[in-house]
């Protein structure tokens, strides 16, 4: 073969450049810390890293979702437990003002103390969080009940919000839930006086009640309590007013207020315990995800270190040995 | 016999000698240029003369300067030169476009989308916060950005392109002139002799190549001195005359003719296939796959969006600008498009279709990518025609063959923009007076997952990611191609190197050789000389 210098000189220039070539990509690795650094490097696994990436991305949403709705449900159940202390303290006080042994003046203080709890019951239903009335449903720009005899203002309906790829959650309260009376089941009562008392909801959220002398047949009085802020204001009256009768009415308001509030208590507590199960899975498949997308695409930094040695070994004996190879032709040994 | 033939045999041999170390030195000045073909000396002797002993020889000559050429070497070479030419231009191309899309290390598109849907399920929580939409507002105005930022940086490749293949042609005309200039100048040093000129022919050879990266050739040498030279079966260079190569830009690429004939579908190899090629992939799958991706997810927003209800309590209110300005091309003598206009935006399926006259004023709907006929029927002057939510009017005669390209994508990404100017405009609530109901909010987000149909059944991202990958893989195959020409390529080059090519160790020796030849013939001379000498002192 009549290998010549020109073909020796590409040859090393070709080599040269291959080397370098090397060099280039590692050096690209070292300082992205990345082996992929676009989709030719390795279609399959660009491809693979782009879907845990997406996954990620919802992973970190999700979480921000559901610290969101941890902040709104604790302070649902912070407003609930203070309306379950009020309404407590509500019946102590009815019970006691029941009592035969009390007389008119520690009644009237009952009653005082009822309207009290009745004034602050409402202006936590129509507490804010975050600019929002939380018990007004989807009109959150309202109150929920403007006034102590006013019906639900809001609108009821599910703010849901999406905890993770499949599942949603419910964040808010809707205040007829809690303080109308759209699931007091109709019934009827004797007082110890002998009277009959009945209550019927009506399809705007306020109870009716009736109340009929010892003949079951005389309707002494009918009264349309439109919530139960309503209803301790009207207990609270009654009590002033020394009306056992209709005090003894309107307490059974109490018990279904609490039983109310009870069960959306439960509702929340459950809420919140799922939505710790909730962000905990999240930080798993989290770290998960992360590792996968780690293991296609971050660069190990020791392999990368030692190749780039290596291909500088190369490059130098290269350039050693070509030197010594171009440094002579014949025409120098020629006299 | 006469003393004063061995002068001349002396002086013959000086001559030829002399003759050799210049085509030596010519070789040694020429080590480095790598279309030259080695050039030796043969050398010959002088027609004998009679004597009365025998045949006397006369000395040598020089009866020729051979090149060393192999043709099959330097055809091989020509023919790689082509496939090298297409394969370089289409790894770079393709590269350039990759990095359109390549978010390895910087936020593009598919961040953008991600922040957008981000904002949406922020929204979720609270929708009737304030600044909650004005982020949203905010991240959209960056989405839509992107779409813009991708389709121009797509659009200046493809301008660079456009300003290549004109380059390239002038390159191209420029060299056919070159050519025939050669041919004339071989063709009249030839002329009458046996002698080749070697030099000149190695010029050729050199332009021959250059033209083969160009564009594919075929050529052939005629009477032994005229290259002639063909592009698509027509005559390109023909012995000292040569016909120029045109290229006319259209709307949907470029059109060459040589010798008025139009030889655009021969054209197969070379830098000009490859840039052509690149131009109908952009076109045909990048831009037509993004222009889609943007219309179609921007449209089927649209569509839930305007079914909402804002904090003003209205409905039907775009989110994103809707389609307009729809595209068409028209190529009838005489019939006009009058109108043209979206019939129903939830029928639109984003593609670009071609109506198509048949004998009868028949029209017949074919979409450009799939060849499929969506929709015939019979042609009515000034009567809408309706199809996959676009509504065409088109007024006049229509003969057979007349045409209408229409695209409902080509300048969306142009003209598209957020609807919305105010904060309270944005409709994320399915009943109205609700202001925290998120309800058909919830459906917006839905998109993301969603397989619609104008993405062929792919959701955004499975859409966007094939879109990339499938771009990332043509873009390796050509580096992988191009790896694999320049080998072939280097191995023929050295091959034709070590058949054509100096060695300077070899012409070194030759030098010597040629020298002591030279100096031994001058004492030829100078011993004839000392005889002649001797001879006249005797008288």
């Amino acid at each position: 073969m009549r290998v010549n210098i020109s073909i020796l000189y590409k040859q090393l220039v070709d080599s040269i450049a291959k080397k370098n070539n090397e060099i280039f990509k590692a050096h690209e690795e070292l300082s992205t810390s990345k082996k992929i650094n676009r989709p030719s490097d390795d279609v399959a696994s660009y491809s693979k890293a782009y879907n845990y990436k997406i996954k990620l991305n919802y992973i970190e949403q999700f979480k921000r979702n559901g610290e969101y709705a941890d902040g709104v449900l604790k302070f649902l159940e912070t407003q609930l437990n203070n309306i379950t202390d009020n309404l407590d303290r509500a019946l102590e006080l009815s019970i006691l003002g029941l009592n035969s042994t009390e007389d008119n003046i520690s009644r009237n203080a009952i009653g005082s103390e009822l309207k009290n709890i009745s004034d602050y019951i409402l202006s936590i239903a129509n507490s804010k969080y975050e600019g929002n009335f939380v018990f007004s449903g989807l009109k959150s720009n309202t109150e929920a009940y403007p006034t102590t005899t006013s019906l639900f203002a809001g609108e009821t309906g599910k703010l849901n919000i999406n905890i993770n790829e499949v599942s949603s959650m419910s964040l808010n309260i809707s205040g007829d839930n809690l303080f109308s009376f759209k699931h007091f089941s109709s019934s009827s009562l004797i007082t110890p006086e002998n009277k009959y008392i009945y209550y019927n909801s009506s399809s705007d959220g306020s109870l009716n009640i009736e109340i009929r002398d010892t003949d079951n047949v005389t309707v002494l009085k009918k009264i349309n309590v439109s919530n139960v802020m309503d209803g301790i204001s009207k207990l609270s009256d009654a009590f002033k007013k020394n009306d056992l009768v209709e005090a003894r009415a309107l307490s059974e308001i109490i018990s279904f207020a609490k039983q109310q509030a009870v069960i959306a208590q439960t509702e929340v507590g459950f809420k919140l315990s799922r939505l710790e199960k909730q962000q905990q899975a999240l930080d798993e498949t989290e770290l998960i995800y992360s590792k996968l997308l780690s293991d296609i695409q971050d660069a190990d930094i020791t392999i990368v270190a030692s190749e780039i040695a290596s291909i500088q070994t190369a490059l130098e004996a290269l350039r050693v040995t070509a030197a010594k190879v171009f440094s002579h032709s014949l025409l120098d040994f020629l006299r | 016999m006469s003393l004063l033939s061995i002068f001349d045999i002396g002086r013959n041999a000086l001559f030829a000698n002399r003759t050799a170390m210049s085509v030596t030195s010519h070789n040694i000045a020429n080590v480095n240029n790598t279309d030259y073909s080695r050039q030796e000396v043969i050398f010959g002797t002088e027609t004998p003369t009679k004597i009365r002993d025998g045949f006397l020889g006369r000395g040598t000559t020089v009866e020729t300067i051979k090149r060393s050429y192999d043709r099959f070497l330097t055809d091989m070479l020509i023919n790689q030169e082509n496939t090298l030419g297409k394969s370089t231009i289409l790894k770079n191309i393709l590269s350039q476009i990759e990095e359109v899309f390549n978010e390895s290390n910087r936020n593009g598109l598919t961040d953008a989308i991600n922040k957008f849907f981000n904002a949406l399920e922020d929204l979720s929580t609270n929708p009737s916060d304030i600044s909650k939409r004005i982020v949203l507002l905010n991240v959209a105005d960056e989405l839509v950005s992107q779409f813009k930022t991708i389709e121009n940086s797509i659009e200046d490749i493809t301008n660079n392109i456009m300003f290549e293949i004109s380059t390239l042609v002038k390159k191209l005309n420029s060299l056919g002139n070159d050519l025939s200039e050669m041919n004339k100048k071989i063709a009249q040093l030839e002329a009458g002799g046996n002698d080749k000129a070697n030099d000149l022919r190695d010029k050729r050879d050199a332009i021959l190549k250059e033209l083969s990266s160009i564009i594919n050739i075929s050529y052939y040498e005629n009477n032994d001195k005229d290259l002639v030279v063909m592009i698509g079966m027509r005559n390109f260079v023909n012995g000292g005359a040569f016909n120029e190569l045109s290229a006319i830009p259209t709307e949907e690429n470029v059109r060459f003719m040589l010798d008025n004939i139009d030889i655009s579908n021969k054209i197969a190899g070379g830098k000009l296939n490859g840039l052509i090629e690149s131009i109908n992939f952009i076109k045909n799958e990048v831009l037509y796959k993004i222009r889609k991706l943007s219309a179609g997810f921007t449209n089927e927003f649209n569509i839930i969006h305007s079914n909402g209800y804002n904090l003003n309590n209205n409905q039907g209110v775009m989110f994103f600008l809707p389609i307009s300005n729809i595209y068409y091309e028209e190529h009838s003598q005489n019939s006009t498009v009058t109108s043209i206009s979206v019939n129903n935006f939830t029928d639109l399926k984003f593609d670009e279709y071609y109506i198509t006259f048949k004998p009868g004023n028949i029209y017949e709907i074919t979409n450009k990518y799939n060849n499929q006929v969506i929709a015939s029927g019979n042609y009515i002057s000034g009567s809408p025609i309706i199809f996959d939510g676009i509504s065409v009017t088109i007024t006049g005669t229509v003969a057979d063959g007349d045409s209408f390209f229409i695209s409902p994508i080509k300048n969306f990404i142009k003209k598209v923009g957020i609807n919305i100017t105010s904060p309270e405009e944005i409709s994320l609530a399915s009943i109205p007076n609700a202001p925290s109901d998120n309800s058909s909010l919830l459906n917006l987000i839905a998109l993301k997952e969603k397989k619609a149909a104008s993405l062929g059944n792919k959701n955004i991202y499975d859409f966007l990611n094939e879109t990339i990958s499938r771009v990332g893989a043509l873009s390796a195959s050509a580096d992988d191609n191009l790896k694999f020409e320049q080998a072939l390529y280097d191995e023929t080059a050295n091959k034709k190197s070590i058949a054509q090519g100096v060695n300077l160790d070899e012409e070194a020796v030759n030098l010597i050789k040629y020298q002591r030849a030279f100096e031994a013939a001058a004492k030829v001379i100078q011993v004839a000389n000392e005889l002649y000498e001797t001879l006249v002192k005797l008288v």
